[in-house]
């Protein structure tokens, strides 16, 4: 497009040396991409490719035979459930964890937002305090949960027993009832402070007169939020939702591998696990590349959803 | 009366921002304060119930963290638990020093890599340039488990499974698209005269990226070079399978087979969390004005 905007401008007795130009700009610039380019092509594009290829090929003992065996993988997973056990209860089990982390982390870190615009003192203390479950690595955080789940020596059962809500300690991570919830939860603590700060800069780009106008109509605060606020943060929104949801499908995983291990039976069992499993436990690579390939597919589902229902008017915005 | 009203709505704003103060410190703060606080005490002391929610000077102990650093069990340990200090507890140290190696290495290939790359996208026009920038900013978009059983072969073809060098490589691969996003709209809002006054002086263009662009540019750079140190610092899955000895085991890696081994000392697994969380959390204390700049400015936004 760019491009197009360029010949556009040129006049007929410039657009030879224009054009010339133009080319020599271009072998400068790869030159210099060429590093960039080179890690990205290794790294990544090249076992994208091989991954894709991988789905397709049949296996035996672990081994790809090299034979293309067509769609045979992905149908075996939707189509054959004592081949690929599990693989209904883990999409249903993903896709529970990822609306409701998303819910969770947009709500909270949008309250949190509001909160860390306001003028106050202390409120460079709470955005340095809101930094440290970023910074913290996810595993660390993950450990740090798992003790305070533990079902015999927990603080999170100490403290509801001193407050009289349970009796005895609870199982929090071997319940099959608070398993998932029990990994969102510590989820979505560490995920807040990341959308809030992006959040507030959405915020802080109203202009105050525009409250004070609402103020002046006697608008509702919950008429205010949704009729004036959420419109005009509506990139920033859509934004973070597509940040959080590509974490949300993904950045679990560290969370499961130390809590709970896929269980108790398969409670916690999510795609990325099931991945996991499939490629390395069982050493079934093809079939656990068809199911990355699968949740790549959900993921890109789930971001076109956000960029067409949130804001038909998308291309407007960005220019 | 009016007044009245302002005055009542101004206090009750008020208390609404200290509750709400209140509310997310605790929420923040307190997996954290727990974690800190249960690695400073005796193994015995995280044994009782209820737990000490806030411990007093006699179960206090500094026997983790000095088991981490030396290695001596602390006296009065049962059987599992030695067994398990002298087996993994002795890996968190070194795996801690593989981390910060593997992602300082990363920060600086970001910006010795990621920084005229970020520049190059801001200031030219070339055949490909907004459709090859989309591709690199839709790599994020892509889930790294996706590539994980094409990286674990391709590592064992490169002779690079099991090395620093092979989660340098892909960390950069992972970082750099991010740091391009960032920088490129950094420079964006940055003038122009000065590089252009620069060329014009004969000054070739590395030259100006490191005498001119980079002095003015410093923010940005800060803020892309901390997101890749953090990123890098904390990657679990690709550690994970690809690493197997102290040679390269990163602290994620590290702490995750800790915590979930069948006997465990809490202490000293908070101690070690505690020792993994120290570089990050320092990070981001000391450069908060750049991370919180860069995730509120349209650097992150954009």
């Amino acid at each position: 497009m760019q491009t197009a905007l360029l010949k556009e401008q040129l006049k007929p007795e410039q657009s030879n040396y224009e054009a010339k130009r133009f080319r020599q700009t271009t072998a400068f610039a790869y030159k210099m991409l060429l590093p960039s380019l080179l890690f990205i092509v290794v790294f990544i594009a090249f076992p994208m490719f091989y991954s894709v290829s991988l789905a397709f090929q049949g296996f035996k003992y672990g081994v790809p035979t090299g034979e293309f065996v067509g769609l045979q993988n992905f149908i075996d997973i939707f189509t054959k459930p004592t081949v690929a056990p599990g693989f209904y209860n883990s999409l249903g089990l993903t896709m529970q964890f990822t609306v409701a982390a998303v819910a969770a982390v947009i709500v909270i870190s949008m309250g949190v937002a509001f909160l860390i615009n306001e003028n106050f003192k202390g409120n460079s203390l709470i955005k340095v305090a809101l930094l440290l479950p970023y910074a913290i690595p996810g595993i660390a955080s993950a450990v740090t949960w798992d003790w305070i789940y533990d079902a015999n020596l927990g603080v999170l059962n100490g403290l509801l027993v001193k407050l009289g809500i349970i009796e005895s300690y609870l199982t929090i991570l071997s319940n099959e009832k608070f398993a998932l919830w029990a990994i969102w939860f510590a989820y979505v603590w560490k995920m807040v402070p990341y959308s809030s700060f992006l959040l507030s800069a959405g915020l802080s780009t109203i202009p105050s007169s525009v409250y004070e106008a609402a103020r002046m109509d006697r608008s509702s605060v919950a008429r205010t939020f949704f009729k004036i606020t959420l419109p005009l943060i509506l990139p920033v929104l859509q934004l973070a939702l597509v940040v959080q949801t590509i974490f949300a499908l993904l950045l679990h995983f560290g969370l499961i591998f130390v809590m709970t291990g896929g269980g108790p039976g398969d409670a916690t069992r999510t795609l990325p696990w099931l991945i996991y499993q499939e490629s390395f436990t069982f050493t079934r690579f093809g079939r656990g590349s068809a199911m990355a390939i699968i949740m790549s597919v959900i993921m890109i589902a789930f971001i076109y959803i956000y960029l067409v229902l949130l804001n038909p008017e998308r291309q407007k915005a960005q220019r | 009366m009016l007044n009245n009203s302002i005055s009542g709505r101004l206090r009750l704003k008020k208390l609404v921002i200290i509750l709400a103060s209140v509310a997310v410190l605790f929420y923040v703060l307190a997996p954290i304060y727990w974690i800190v606080v249960s690695s400073f005490q005796k193994e015995d002391a995280l044994n009782d119930k209820p737990p000490h929610f806030f411990p007093t000077a006699d179960v206090f102990t500094l026997d983790h963290y000095s088991f981490l650093f030396t290695g001596e069990v602390p006296e009065g340990s049962t059987i599992m638990i030695q067994a398990q200090y002298t087996m993994s507890g002795t890996l968190v140290y070194p795996s801690i020093i593989n981390s910060l190696i593997i992602a300082l290495a990363v920060t600086v290939i970001n910006i010795v890599i990621g920084f005229p790359t970020g520049h190059i996208f801001s200031r030219f026009r070339f055949w490909g340039d907004s459709k090859l920038f989309g591709v690199l900013v839709a790599t994020r978009l892509l889930p790294s488990i996706s590539i994980l059983v094409p990286m674990f072969i391709l590592m064992q073809k490169l002779n690079l499974y099991d090395t620093k060098l092979g989660l340098i490589g892909i960390y950069s691969a992972i970082t750099i698209p991010f740091t391009i996003w960032i920088l490129r709209s950094y420079f964006k809002n940055l003038p122009i005269e000065y590089e252009e006054a620069a060329r014009m002086d004969g000054c070739s263009y590395l030259r100006s990226l490191v005498k001119v662009v980079l002095p003015i540019a410093k923010p940005g750079v800060a803020a892309a070079a901390i997101f890749a140190f953090m990123t890098a610092y904390g990657e679990f899955i690709f550690a994970t399978v690809l690493t197997r000895t102290i040679a390269s085991r990163t602290q994620t890696a590290v702490l995750a087979s800790l915590a979930s081994g069948l006997s465990v000392s809490h202490g000293m697994v908070s101690a070690a969390s505690v020792l993994a969380i120290l570089p990050p959390v320092l990070i981001a204390v000391i450069f908060r004005k750049q991370i919180i700049d860069g995730l509120t400015s349209k650097l992150g936004a954009s």
